[in-house]
């Protein structure tokens, strides 16, 4: 079954290059303007991974971070951001996201990160179906 | 003293003289008396003897009897003059006399000062004169006296003079001496000389007046010593002001340049990262032989070093964290961990000596991290071969010095001058932007420090950056002898 992924990004053009990529990659892709946007996908659909940038407006990638984190989704997150700085990185890793990658970044380390990111949910699932 | 003299003489010659009148009168007196009753009777053989014998008498002159018209009835010594006139204008006056007349005169004779006392004599219960009775009495006596005297107190006057001045001369000795030696000592405190010792001893007013003055001395020396310290903590207190001020601003500088550069690295990371996954796109559609795929790995070549050069300048700007108490030891041991495998790699072996008695430093934590890395980074850049790295630290009067040694390749003296100076790089395009130094510069002196550096072409460099102490207070001290260091996890 095709992996489905929510790209969360205000910047158009890195929006369509990266629906455009992941796409080739064989994952299935929902794309978000902002956060407010991709937290209403969220709510209509389960996904196995968000992609999200976290300066985007009144709501960004913290936001949606949030969301997933209150309402125990197991969806992973990863930060993709231009204004990396230790300090917000940190934070991110406190809240709970799986990655955080500084803006431009190399395909192949996003790559990796994505299927370290599946792998991870699908071992999660598996377990939970196990023991359920 | 010559007023003194002045006026006794004066006095003595008029008492002499008064008392010579009162003699005279006395005499005549008598003579008028003895010859009262002779002349009444006209028995000018007793008025002769009795003439001869009051003019017997000690300084008298003379001693005559005239008939009332004036002619001589008996004279002393001159019985050839009986029965003549006499012209003169002293006798003339004196017969003439109703009453008791004394004149003032030159007896001819002697040529001497005298008084000529003429007492008219008249008929018993009449009105009648029937004589005058003439004494001359000679002064020479008493103005003798006088001269005497005035020679004595001459004399006197004299010695006492002589007395006096010497006595007035060791006075002033003994009081004018002390004095000056007091004014001396006021006009040495006038020119600023506090120290200049005034040594009267004496225990008189003055004695007790130089007691008080050096007393006064003592004071003001105390109290200009007190007013030169208090100066001196103010300009130290203005100077440190100062300083505080300049850092102050100099952080905030950094802080907005800081912010400033975090805005554009993220605007221009954005447009970089879509022409990045746009290559990625691109890339996919050509394939591996194709020259255009070759073109589009060198433009992604050169978007990794923007994005290289965008790290680095938030590096060098990133803005401070709080003001923090450091131990600059810990500080330099945290960080070499993070380096130490970097260095190994490069075949740099790496020492540190500490000194114990390091004061504390105050200042951000990452700004500290910031320069030394940044020095350290530099050092490790400079030894591609390898070699030695030497992170020293010195604790020096009223602060501390951290030095930062390679046995690098150095830097060229004409190099030495623009090193701290911004975007100025030797490093290769791409390696750096050349603002390392200048940023730490920048942080050192905001943090009241110092940077310098010292370099040998081929032998190596050394930096050395000293920062003032920073002087905790109490709990301060207790906080920092538990160990207690704000170093950050990351």
């Amino acid at each position: 079954m095709m992996e489905k992924i929510l790209v969360i990004e205000d910047e158009e053009h890195l929006r369509d290059n990266l629906e455009l990529l992941l796409t080739d990659e064989g994952y299935h892709v929902v794309t978000a303007e902002n956060g407010k946007e991709g937290i209403h996908c969220l709510v209509q659909a389960p996904f196995d991974l968000v992609i999200t940038d976290i300066i985007m407006g009144d709501v960004g990638g913290f936001a949606v971070l949030e969301h997933v984190v209150t309402h125990t989704l197991d969806t992973p997150v990863i930060f993709i951001t231009g204004y990396a700085s230790t300090e917000s990185a940190m934070a991110a890793l406190r809240q709970g996201v799986f990655d955080y990658i500084a803006k431009p970044f190399d395909m192949d380390i996003l790559l990796m990160a994505i299927k370290r990111a599946l792998e991870k949910v699908r071992l999660q699932r598996q377990n939970t179906e196990t023991w359920s | 003293m010559g007023l003194v003299t002045i006026v006794i003489e004066q006095q003595q010659h008029n008492m002499l003289l008064k008392e010579s009148r009162k003699q005279a009168f006395a005499l005549a007196a008598n003579l008028a008396a003895l010859s009262e009753g002779y002349l009444l009777t006209y028995d000018f053989n007793k008025l002769q003897q009795t003439v001869e014998r009051v003019a017997a008498a000690a300084d008298v002159v003379y001693a005559l009897v005239q008939l009332h018209n004036g002619r001589v009835a008996a004279y002393s010594g001159r019985s050839d003059l009986q029965g003549e006139f006499l012209e003169d204008p002293v006798s003339q006056q004196a017969i003439t006399a109703e009453k008791p007349l004394v004149q003032e005169v030159t007896m001819p004779a002697l040529a001497e000062r005298g008084y000529d006392v003429a007492i008219p004599l008249f008929a018993p219960e009449s009105t009648h004169k029937w004589g005058t009775i003439r004494l001359g009495f000679s002064l020479a006596q008493a103005l003798r006296e006088i001269q005497k005297t005035l020679k004595d107190l001459l004399l006197l006057t004299g010695l006492a003079l002589v007395l006096g001045t010497s006595v007035a001369i060791l006075l002033a000795q003994y009081i004018i001496k002390p004095i000056q030696q007091l004014v001396r000592g006021v006009n040495e405190v006038v020119k600023g000389n506090y120290h200049h010792a005034v040594t009267v001893t004496s225990q008189d007013e003055i004695g007790r007046l130089a007691q008080r003055f050096t007393e006064m001395q003592g004071a003001l020396r105390a109290s200009m010593t007190s007013l030169a310290e208090e100066k001196r903590h103010l300009e130290e207190a203005n100077t440190l002001i100062k300083a505080t001020q300049e850092q102050l601003i100099q952080r905030e500088k950094l802080a907005a340049v800081g912010q400033l550069a975090a805005k554009i690295v993220h605007e221009v990371n954005n447009p970089l990262a879509v022409i990045k996954t746009s290559l990625a796109i691109m890339s996919k559609r050509w394939s591996d032989g194709d020259r255009t795929k070759e073109y589009l790995q060198i433009i992604e070549e050169e978007i990794g070093r923007m994005a290289r050069i965008m790290r680095q300048l938030l590096d060098v700007s990133r803005p401070a964290s709080d003001i923090a108490l450091l131990q600059v030891n810990e500080v330099i041991q945290y960080l070499m961990q993070f380096v130490a495998e970097e260095l190994t790699a490069r075949q740099i072996e790496s020492r540190l000596e500490f000194a114990d008695d390091l004061p504390t430093l105050r200042m951000s934590l990452d700004h500290l991290k910031q320069v030394l890395l940044n020095l350290i980074k530099n050092a490790q850049d400079a030894m591609p071969q390898g070699g030695t790295l030497l992170v020293k630290t010195t604790s020096q009067a009223g602060g501390l010095c951290i030095s930062v040694a390679d046995t690098g390749s150095g830097i060229q003296p004409e190099h030495l001058r623009l090193i701290f100076e911004p975007f100025f790089t030797t490093k290769k395009h791409g390696e750096g932007m050349g603002l390392g130094l200048s940023v730490s510069a920048n942080i050192v002196k905001s943090s009241g420090g110092t940077i310098e550096v010292d370099s040998v072409p081929g032998k190596g460099t050394v930096f050395r950056v000293c920062f003032p102490a920073y002087l905790p207070s109490r709990e301060e001290n207790n906080f920092l002898a538990r160990g207690y260091v704000e170093v950050k996890e990351e």
